[in-house]
């Protein structure tokens, strides 16, 4: 199990990644946050589900870093003289987010604490949630905020497996996953297309 | 006619439609009868032995029941009317299996597992929306929804938990889940701002499935969700924001000149009625509530189809072309009179009844009760100036005439809404043969 200081490491290393870049260094963050999950939620479910899970989580990552990869070639090929269609509103501004996420969720796990749920997993539940709920709210690209919105499911399961570890909830938590993932990249697809015609047109 | 069987029509019709999804005559009457035939079959599987799905029960109680019927009586009219103009070829499966997910939601005995059905049938209301056109748009819809739906789980969590071996008191948690995400998946302002658009971006089953099902489904809910509140911020909450979300969308429905973007508003001004019933404490408020939703549901699905029909006749449904229209579709436009009445609560529809049966159990002092009579004004005139302006002598040029059979479908619909209005009984009648 990882000490209060690496979750808090590793938390900022997973949400950082995300705000500095919302394309594959994003993924990546979020990667991080589903090795976090699963080591979190290990002593609460079953090795196979747990295994099911982390499988998911990684699948939905890897979808996500192929819609990632059509958004890094679209702004590669863009013409240097033209306005970004995806301008984010600067790196420095999405770590700001995340460091007021952190502090919100510090805050937050000291007044509201939730029977059963150990403290390094409520503070990463309340982090991802706000963090993720944040940077939704500030993103300019379909990607970037479909990004966030995993963000912000993972704090949800990190809290909820603890809560309710049934393997029905557990399977239709890990479908959610998945699909969003599924949608979030054929929405990226869409925009990247449309941008593209639009940059032709 | 057990239980198992009719949760699986919807998911059956969806595998049977898919190779068949590029021709759309085919994969429109596939879907509509896959619809009718939960609509008639609903009421057999009412009050049958409970499912048992890995722990959790599943069964369809008679209230349940009705309003699954009546949303799948709405959804076929909008499969059929696929027929005519095609949204995606994704739209035929992809509403089928929300349908199906929506469906298995309202059979869940538990909150939670209904959340849970709820988030993923958001995902397919996703696959039904999908438009090259407007990803930002349904991005956004798609965490609004999401948000709401998973809200709702964690209040039905915390709704097991109190009532577990150990009970636990969550008031923090469940008060603001379940005041919160009701508004998020109703649309209740200031949380409803995500719903008006959606009328807009031309993919009406989706459009239905996220305004008119999910909310319905929701409110099924209320009693559950209305225990986990302090009776006195549920009830404030619900009353002003009902209140915001009405005039929001009777300004709202003033200004656009498509019957698809009016239809948006007015629905969205029909759950602020709606989130009013829920804020009374009256006997009987609740379900007020959910039955005027289901009301509003056929009145939309009437409107979005009858939009649809004016695009395929006159290449739009914006009011500016439309002059002389009636000469060429005179049953769509009444339907879309009847049902545009109901929509606003004018006499003598059932959308007036209800909402007067709303506002008379309402706690509004008179100057708020006299604005939200005439919050019907501006629904009303946004569907009558397009029905008004239809009436030209001349037939605007290389339009198409109605398709008949579907013009019929859609006035028998809203003469439905007109019935109903007229004999308050019917309805109960109606509600009776499902053994409510």
């Amino acid at each position: 199990m990882l000490t209060s200081t690496q979750v808090i490491i590793v938390l900022c290393l997973a949400t950082g990644l995300l705000a500095f870049s919302a394309r594959r260094l994003g993924v990546l963050g979020l990667a991080l946050q589903v090795l976090l999950r699963t080591v979190l939620v290990s002593q609460t479910l079953l090795r196979p589900v747990l295994y099911a899970q982390l499988g998911l989580g990684l699948a939905a990552c890897l979808i996500l870093l192929v819609a990632a990869g059509s958004v890094a070639h679209l702004q590669r090929q863009r013409r240097r003289d033209a306005v970004d269609p995806l301008a984010r509103m600067g790196s420095l501004f999405g770590i700001f987010c995340v460091a007021l996420a952190g502090f919100a969720a510090a805050g937050l796990q000291r007044a509201f604490r939730l029977p059963g749920l150990p403290a390094d997993a409520l503070l990463t539940c309340y982090w991802l949630l706000l963090a993720g709920m944040l940077l939704a709210a500030t993103e300019s690209s379909v990607l970037g905020q479909g990004l966030a919105t995993m963000t912000a499911l993972n704090g949800f399961e990190v809290a909820f497996l603890y809560m309710d570890n049934g393997l029905l909830m557990t399977a239709l938590l890990g479908l959610l996953e998945i699909g969003l993932a599924l949608v979030i990249g054929v929405l990226s697809e869409h925009q990247v297309q449309r941008l593209n015609q639009e940059e032709a047109g | 006619m057990p239980l198992i069987a009719l949760l699986a029509i919807p998911f059956v019709a969806a595998l049977a439609v898919w190779p068949v999804r590029q021709v759309r005559q085919i994969a429109a009457s596939i879907s509509a009868l896959a619809c009718l035939l939960v609509a008639g079959l609903a009421p057999l599987a009412a009050g049958q032995e409970a499912l048992n799905l890995m722990g959790r029960s599943l069964a369809l109680s008679t209230q349940s029941a009705f309003y699954v019927s009546v949303l799948s009586v709405a959804l076929g009219l909008l499969m059929g009317g696929g027929w005519l103009a095609p949204e995606s070829p994704l739209v035929w499966s992809s509403a089928l299996a929300t349908f199906g997910l929506l469906m298995v939601a309202a059979c869940a005995t538990s909150l939670q597992l209904a959340g849970a059905f709820m988030a993923l049938a958001v995902l397919g209301i996703a696959c039904c929306l999908l438009a090259p056109t407007s990803p930002e748009l349904i991005m956004r819809t798609i965490i609004v929804l999401l948000s709401g739906t998973l809200l709702l789980l964690v209040a039905g969590w915390v709704s097991e938990a109190a009532r577990g071996e150990s009970p636990l008191s969550l008031t923090f948690l469940g008060q603001p889940a379940a005041l919160f995400g009701l508004a998020l998946v109703l649309g209740v302002l200031p949380f409803g701002v995500w719903a008006p658009p959606l009328s807009r971006a031309s993919r009406p089953t989706g459009a239905f499935l996220a305004v008119c099902a999910l909310g319905l489904l929701a409110s099924l809910r209320l009693n559950e969700l209305s225990a986990l509140s302090d009776l006195a911020t549920w009830g404030l909450f619900l009353r002003w924001g009902g209140v915001a979300t009405l005039l929001y969308g009777a300004v709202g429905a003033l200004l656009p000149r498509e019957l698809s973007a009016v239809t948006g508003y007015a629905a969205l001004a029909d759950v602020g009625i709606a989130a009013l019933a829920m804020s009374a404490e009256s006997a009987g408020a609740l379900n007020l509530a959910t039955q005027h939703l289901a009301y509003r549901a056929l009145a939309c699905a009437t409107l979005w189809v009858a939009a649809r029909v004016l695009a395929y006749c006159f290449g739009t449904d914006d009011l500016r072309p439309l002059a002389g229209a009636f000469r060429r579709a005179p049953l769509t436009l009444t339907a879309v009179w009847i049902a545009g009445l109901s929509l606003a609560g004018l006499p003598p529809t059932v959308g007036y009844a209800s909402r007067i049966a709303i506002l008379g159990m309402a706690d509004l002092r008179s100057p708020w009760t006299w604005v939200c009579v005439l919050s019907a004004l501006g629904p009303a005139w946004g569907v009558t100036r397009i029905v008004v302006t239809s009436w030209g002598s001349t037939p605007p040029p290389g339009s198409r005439r109605e398709p008949l059979w579907l013009s019929l479908l859609l006035l028998a619909l809203a003469l439905c809404l007109l019935a109903l209005g007229l004999f308050p009984e019917l309805g109960i009648w109606f509600q009776g043969l499902f053994g409510a």
